[in-house]
């Protein structure tokens, strides 16, 4: 999906020229005023310039350290890999690459010496389209999600599954993945143009500050030809040491290729994102709500838009974030004219969501939605195309997202690569960091 | 000058033939960067040109390219062409070459050389969203005159060329 390009830019947003950390409600009040305009940092690089690196994602901790991981795709200029065949073929859906992840701490210049999370080199399917994800809890454990590849004990053939791994000491070390996933029986290679007999990846996770662990994805266990996954779900209560078993939270109606997403609030409340194929093939973000920590769900709730019906890859997840009292999304819709992003809230108490309106409205179109927040304040991160090239922009809401500042464009110096690369976003009390792909 | 005349004319046709009509070995995906796709379409003027962005990853892709091989058969080459390009990651462009050599060895296509998906359709569509499959039809005079997301039944796209002048 993308041939050559540097990782990992990470931006501070601060108040002119000086390095001090601002508490958020005091930058908070300064953006309101008027007197501060946030301005950048240098960007810091985390991945080697002469690598190639997708999907990169973040995530902090307490004391301010930016954990980040990416899909690494191997060498500039080297092939992809490819894996051995499988009965006579090699699968439609081949990507074989690593799992890295290096850490920037405070007041340092740059990231830590990246390291290579997955055991066996070549074991991530490395689709930026099915992102690894990565959370923190109050304990700064670590907790990492990401699409692997492996074998079906029952056919034989390729599978993709998902994995889990952690780090309990600040991501010196990461514990031995674990598979998220159930292996089925029922070999699908049919179904997929020969090879790959099942798929449970594009997962999602969500992290309580407490260190429950909540992993989602999308299954193709009782796929058939309207190509519509389940959703499945797993659950660890003592921070990853251990996980229940999995459950399957929604029938095989699912869009098989948007990647779910989750946030946690608390130690109760959970709120999910996938793509429901609805009558007609429309393609509908919905989002289902636990208040009870994932023991019970509630009935998908539409986040809102045109409908769009497409018989296709959208491959487009919800960006999620909660504030005290409510869940925002942003999401693309190509349903739209011009096709962009929709921003929706609802309460997280299980209201409808309000109708959504477009984070980017001048946009020739925006795409690949991040969001984050600290306390009421949300930070809304995405590509888009106004008059030119592909750039990166954000837009700030510092009541819950009742009104959002004026657009701000982020100069990375430099043309942003696809939407498909992603956006990640994420903040402590002292700042906000963005990372992305540029081009190399 | 005036005898040389007819032979530059017919040089000049047999080369836009060469370029537009008859296309490359199915055997071989070619790479194409913008200005690639530039020239081809450039090359195709007079016919009408179905582009079509597929990848391996692309599950309804796949099944959608049976019936575009459908299609280009029941046109004549000089009137229609069918221009495949392979969202593939250019550096799996070995493999790529495999399967569609097992699956669809008929079909001519190209595979992204650019840096990413955008990159290259936006030579033709500056707001594409990345989202696949997504056909282009480009009418006799070289513009695009519809773009279809997802796929399609045959019917669907036989009823769009015809409007488009096949």
């Amino acid at each position: 999906m993308s041939a050559v390009f540097e990782c990992l830019t990470q931006y501070r947003l601060r108040i002119g020229s000086c390095c001090q950390a601002i508490a958020a409600a005091k930058l908070s009040l300064l953006l309101l005023l008027g007197m501060a305009v946030p301005a950048l940092a240098e960007g810091v690089s985390a991945s080697a310039v002469d690598r190639r690196a997708q999907a990169p994602a973040i995530a902090v901790t307490s004391d301010g350290s930016i954990h980040a991981i990416w899909f690494d795709k191997g060498a500039v200029g080297e092939a992809d890999k490819k894996g051995e065949k499988v009965k006579g073929t090699h699968h439609s859906h081949q990507a074989f690459a690593d799992l890295y992840y290096a850490r920037w701490a405070p007041d340092e210049a740059q990231f830590t010496p990246s390291v290579r999370v997955n055991p066996e080199q070549g074991s991530v399917w490395g689709f930026s389209i099915s992102r690894a994800m990565i959370a923190t809890d109050d304990s700064d454990r670590i907790h990492i999600v990401y699409p692997g590849n492996a074998t079906s004990p029952h056919s034989g053939k390729s599978v993709a599954s998902s994995f889990y791994t952690r780090s309990v000491d600040g991501g010196n070390h990461f514990e031995i993945p674990q598979q998220l996933n159930e292996d089925p029986e029922e070999d699908l290679s049919s179904l997929i143009m020969g090879g790959l007999a099942q798929a449970q990846v594009f997962t999602g996770l969500a992290v309580s500050q407490q260190g429950a662990v909540h992993a989602f994805w999308l299954d193709t266990r009782g796929m058939t030809r309207s190509m519509r996954a389940a959703l499945y779900y797993r659950r660890s209560e003592n921070g990853g040491a251990a996980f229940g078993k999995e459950r399957r939270l929604q029938d095989n109606e699912q869009c098989p290729c948007c990647q779910v997403s989750a946030v946690a609030r608390g130690e109760s409340s959970l709120f999910v994102s996938a793509r429901k194929i609805t009558d007609g093939n429309i393609r509908t973000p919905t989002v289902i709500r636990s208040h009870d920590g994932g023991k019970t769900f509630s009935s998908p709730v539409e986040t809102g838009g045109a409908p769009w019906q497409l018989e296709g890859c959208p491959l487009k997840l919800t960006a999620m974030a909660t504030t005290a009292s409510h869940l925002h999304t942003l999401v693309h819709n190509g349903a739209e004219d011009p096709p962009g992003l929709l921003y929706a809230s609802a309460e997280t108490s299980g209201s409808d969501f309000r109708s959504p309106e477009k984070i980017h409205p001048e946009a020739a179109i925006s795409d690949s939605p991040a969001l984050a927040s600290i306390g009421d304040t949300l930070l809304a991160v995405w590509h888009a195309k106004v008059d030119g090239p592909r750039q990166i922009y954000y837009r700030f809401s510092l009541n819950g997202g009742e009104s959002f500042l004026p657009v701000q464009q982020l100069d990375t110096g430099r043309a942003s690569v696809g939407y498909q690369c992603w956006i990640s976003c994420c903040g402590d009390h002292a700042r906000w960091s963005v990372c992305h792909c540029l081009a190399g | 000058m005036t005898k040389r005349l007819p032979v530059l004319l017919l040089a000049s046709v047999l080369t836009h033939w060469a370029l537009a009509g008859e296309g490359h070995d199915p055997a071989v995906l070619l790479p194409m960067d913008r200005g690639i796709l530039k020239d081809e379409l450039s090359a195709s003027e007079g016919q009408v040109v179905l582009v079509n962005l597929w990848a391996t990853w692309c599950t309804p892709c796949l099944r959608e390219i049976p019936d575009l091989l459908t299609l280009e058969r029941e046109f004549p080459d000089h009137e229609f062409r069918l221009l495949a390009i392979s969202m593939d990651d250019s550096y799996s462009k070995d493999w790529v070459s495999e399967f569609k050599a097992q699956h669809f060895p008929a079909l001519r296509s190209f595979i992204n050389a650019e840096l990413d998906m955008d990159t290259l359709v936006s030579a033709i569509d500056p707001v594409w969203n990345e989202t696949l499959p997504t056909s282009y039809i480009i009418n006799r005079n070289g513009a695009v005159i519809q773009k279809i997301q997802g796929k399609k039944p045959v019917t669907f796209f036989r009823e769009q060329l015809v409007a488009a002048g096949l």
